[in-house]
């Protein structure tokens, strides 16, 4: 398998505060890997700077994609080379309709403009899918939404756009047991040969319907331990202690 | 209340005079719908020196429901100058949306008078101002009678050297109890140099009523315009979205879906793709 994307020691900082610490972290086509981690260990850092947020600044280290060095581009610009964050908290924006947001981002990063009768069966499918009612559209985006329709709003922006490499920042957090369900069946089928996927979460119970090649550990800004899908489940038992103190003895 | 008995949908009057004197009577127990555009005479030349003029009326009579878009569209040079006046007899029920768009210097003044117990006037003012332009929206709510209800609501966006001046007053008189009155202020400032002063006051010479006035000011939302980025849309066309979005909560209250299109295309804001 081809490499998709690489983080190749990257160091960050926000104002004063350095944030990650030489993250290094390859993704093979087709490849799903969970990163999981204590609060305040710099994921959601990882996420941002990944998609470009401007007040993260990159002290060093590269980020690839397809082999080109994207650390430079802006979030824009990720975004038209197919990457995609499912952010954890959606931002809302009222007065901005989810149809039209939806339309001009179809716009922006598939480069062409659908006839608005293509759109409209289009979203219907992706609506049906995600068992989300048509009502949505009008609504200003994510103004309002519940913690569960903000989620299946990413996602279904996620499967409109069809990335390359989707990086999913806690999307199962938030979501009732169906909802749950709903959501990671629609991430499980999107998965493909020539895509990748980074899902960013604390818990087992996602991992169960997309289940990741490799699972890493994050603590202090960097990745402290990699293993594969069982690795999620020890840490399900047994917590984050025995990794860290690992990482002491080796350090 | 009784049921309003008619539906009269005059919509899209579009007057071009330097003196606009209109005043609009919905009749009691009726349903009214109407856009006032007003725009100048390709024909005059714009000036400060000679203000533009505008006096318009609204009574709307007993049991009767109207909503109203008076739509300043005039030209940069113009000074333009509007007394506006709403008078709602007993559970006459109004909503009135004022754009100012346009015109070097712009002032409206709107005088609200609820004479009658039921009564009710809702009010989305939106002023648009660039490059040096100054406008400015005095409101003021009077409640004479028992059990009515205004809601004043005002959102500025200055940019550039623009300057904006928004006064509320509430003015709740002897006797007029069970009143609700509120006022809320909502400015985006997209310039260092661009002014907003906003002055929502209240005089409530009575007890046993419901108030609340509120003022908020902020620049655009870079987390909103991340978020818009972070999916492809460009800088640029991210905080056109933001900068309609913002107009459109106050538009999107019109009901009447002609009047709302024609005011959101002279605008130039985003069409909208589901209905």
């Amino acid at each position: 398998m081809s490499t998709l994307f690489e983080i190749q020691d990257l160091h960050v900082k926000v104002g004063d505060k350095k944030v990650l610490n030489g993250v290094n972290l390859k993704v093979n086509r087709g490849e799903v890997h969970a990163i999981m981690g204590r609060n305040g260990t710099g994921k959601t850092s990882l996420a941002y700077t990944l998609m470009g947020h401007p007040g993260y600044e990159v002290l060093s280290g590269k980020i690839l994609l397809d082999g080109e060095d994207i650390t430079a581009c802006k979030p824009e610009e990720r975004a038209r080379k197919r990457m995609f964050l499912a952010f954890q908290y959606p931002v809302a924006i009222p007065g901005v309709s989810v149809a039209s947001f939806l339309r001009a981002t179809l716009k922006a990063v598939r480069g062409t403009e659908l006839q608005p009768s293509q759109f409209r069966t289009l979203i219907k499918e992706e609506l049906k899918r995600l068992d989300v009612p048509e009502s949505f559209m009008t609504r200003s985006l994510n103004d309002g939404f519940s913690g569960g329709e903000k989620k299946r709003l990413e996602t279904l922006q996620l499967r409109l756009l069809q990335p390359k490499l989707a990086i999913l920042d806690e999307t199962d957090s938030g979501l009732d047991i169906d909802a749950l369900r709903v959501v990671s069946e629609n991430l499980q089928t999107y998965r493909g040969p020539e895509r990748g996927m980074i899902v960013i979460t604390h818990y087992q119970r996602m991992l169960n319907y997309i289940k990741p090649d490799q699972v890493h550990v994050f603590g202090d800004g960097r990745i402290l331990q990699s293993g594969g899908s069982e690795l999620a489940l020890k840490l399900e038992e047994q917590g984050y202690d025995w990794v860290e103190k690992l990482n002491e003895k080796v350090n | 209340m009784k049921e309003p008995v008619l539906f009269k949908n005059q919509s899209a009057l579009i007057l071009e005079s330097e003196k606009l004197t209109e005043q609009f009577v919905c009749e009691a127990g009726t349903r009214s719908s109407r856009l006032t555009e007003w725009v100048m005479p390709a024909t005059t030349p714009a000036t400060l020196e000679q203000p533009l003029l505008a006096k318009w009326v609204l009574l709307a009579k007993e049991d009767s429901e109207v909503e109203y878009v008076f739509f300043q569209n005039l030209p940069e040079g113009a000074r333009a100058l509007a007394h506006l006046e709403v008078r709602a007899k007993k559970n006459a029920k109004v909503k009135l949306t004022i754009i100012q768009n346009g015109a070097t210097h712009n002032h409206v003044e709107l005088n609200v008078h609820l004479e009658a117990p039921g009564a009710e006037v809702e009010v989305r003012g939106v002023q648009n101002a660039i490059g040096a332009q100054k406008h400015s929206l005095t409101v003021h709510a009077l409640h004479s009678q028992p059990h009515t209800r205004s809601d004043l609501n005002a959102w500025c966006i200055a940019r550039d050297q623009s300057q904006i001046i928004f006064n509320g007053l509430v003015t709740i008189e002897k006797g007029a109890h069970h009143t609700e009155a509120y006022q809320k202020n909502k400015n985006l400032i997209l310039s260092d140099k661009a002014t907003v002063d906003s002055f929502p006051k209240l005089f409530i010479a009575n007890d046993d009523v419901k108030c609340a006035h509120g003022s908020s000011t902020s620049t655009l939302d870079p987390n909103q315009a991340l978020y818009l980025e972070s999916r492809g849309i460009s800088g640029e066309a991210a905080e056109k979205m933001l900068i309609d979005g913002f107009i459109n909560q106050a538009l999107n209250w019109v009901q009447d879906q002609e009047i709302l299109n024609t005011v959101k295309k002279t605008l130039q804001l985003s069409e909208e793709v589901w209905s």
